[in-house]
């Protein structure tokens, strides 16, 4: 699969520039977008899971 | 364990590739600055070559900044309308920049000229946000953690430049002043940031770099913006520009995606860490490490120099490793802080408005 991927960008950046620097700059901006959105959830979620975390009064 | 990357044709670690991301997502958080100076001298002593060295490193510039810029933005640090503001005065600077560039690289003065002007500006930068750290400290009845030129921004904040209003076909006359309640600012000429984003941007394209490290000292000390806002417009700005950059160098084919997308992993880690980080370290704290870190930038452009004309590539590594050691030793000391003011129950911004 890794020689498959390989070829694929060797191949696509050799041949079409244009595309090229479209496709690059749109991936890096959407990978961008999901590791910001999986932090934000991650952030989210851990006081949620934190056994160390203190009990409200009465809880 | 070593990964072969197809675009730059070259096998580099991938355990210290993702540390390189790492220290660029901590500082970049932290600082607001782009770190193109650290990423392309990190790349150059994995092995990779010198121009996929600045192509990727500009490119994972622009999606760290993306994230950074979100995360301050939640944060409420981004004054958008003062960073569009810049932004168009950058552009057509950027172009204009490219220009000059050329004619030096046909003229063979480049890399000289390019170097000389980066240890300059890195040290002078350097040396003031010190100075002016040591300065507000000693001085008495000033609030904590103001800047020095206090005095200096409000007079910029205050200048009316002509004409004081334009007539737009379709919208009518239209004030040429802003309010910035971001940044504090009740009133700004529109062409005080078109100006700074053309300075910033002209040095920018210059010298292949965010421009970051120059434009967040000029929003901090120039036009009196808070710190934190500083900072997260400062990275605004470098997303614009590292859009350009990314931009021009797939096109020539100077980019490596994947080299990209693994760093950038470790780099959204680091900025949680950095921008974190901003809430609860004293913003006069963060000037003064900033101008540290620029400083060790300034002395290893200056190495880099001594390289080129002795034809030693010791000094060359020497560069590259005061670079990463500094960038490193910062950002333990970011998260020793950030440690010791979570154990302190420190939950408020640990100063005022600057």
């Amino acid at each position: 699969m890794f020689d498959a991927l390989s070829e694929f960008l060797v191949t696509f950046s050799g041949s079409y520039p244009l595309p090229w620097a479209l496709f690059v700059m749109a991936v890096v901006a959407i990978i961008s977008l999901i590791l910001f959105s999986f932090w934000e959830v991650v952030f989210r979620l851990l006081p949620a899971i934190n056994p160390f975390r203190r009990t409200q009064k009465g809880e | 364990m070593e990964i072969l990357f197809p675009n730059a044709g070259v096998a580099v670690s991938l355990p210290l590739l993702l540390l390189l991301g790492l220290i660029l997502g901590t500082l970049s958080g932290f600082f607001g600055v782009g770190g193109g100076f650290l990423i392309t001298g990190g790349l150059l002593v994995f092995g990779v070559p010198p121009i996929f060295a600045v192509g990727t490193g500009l490119t994972l510039i622009m999606g760290s900044s993306l994230i950074n810029t979100l995360k301050h933005r939640r944060l409420g640090n981004v004054d958008l309308k003062l960073g569009i503001l810049m932004v168009m005065g950058t552009i057509p600077a950027l172009f204009l920049a490219e220009r000059l560039n050329t004619a030096l690289e046909a003229a063979g003065l480049a890399g000289p000229v390019i170097r000389y002007i980066y240890i300059f500006v890195l040290a002078a930068l350097g040396l003031f946000m010190v100075y002016d750290h040591f300065k507000s400290r000693r001085r008495t009845g000033v609030q904590p953690g103001e800047i020095s030129t206090a005095r200096l921004a409000r007079r910029v904040q205050s200048l009316r430049i002509p004409p004081h209003s334009l007539r737009i076909p379709g919208f009518g006359t239209v004030p040429t002043y802003v309010s910035l309640p971001k940044s504090g600012i009740e009133s700004l000429s529109v062409f005080i940031p078109i100006g700074i984003g053309f300075g910033v941007g002209f040095f920018a394209g210059l010298l292949g770099a965010g421009g970051g490290f120059i434009l967040m000292p000029i929003l901090i000390f120039v036009l009196g913006v808070p710190t934190t806002v500083a900072i997260g417009t400062d990275l605004f700005q470098i997303v614009i520009t590292g859009s350009m950059g990314t931009f021009l160098y797939s096109l020539s084919n100077h980019v490596d995606p994947l080299m990209v997308v693994i760093m950038l992993a470790a780099a959204s880690a680091g900025t949680q860490l950095g921008t974190t980080a901003t809430k609860f370290v004293e913003a006069s704290r963060i000037r003064v490490m900033y101008g540290l870190t620029i400083l060790s930038g300034s002395v290893a452009v200056g190495l880099e120099q001594v390289a080129s004309v002795t034809g030693s590539d010791s000094f060359s590594s020497a560069a590259a490793f005061l670079l990463l050691g500094v960038a490193g030793t910062m950002c333990l000391i970011i998260l020793g802080l950030l440690i010791k003011a979570k154990r302190s129950g420190q939950t408020a911004p640990a100063t005022g408005h600057h």
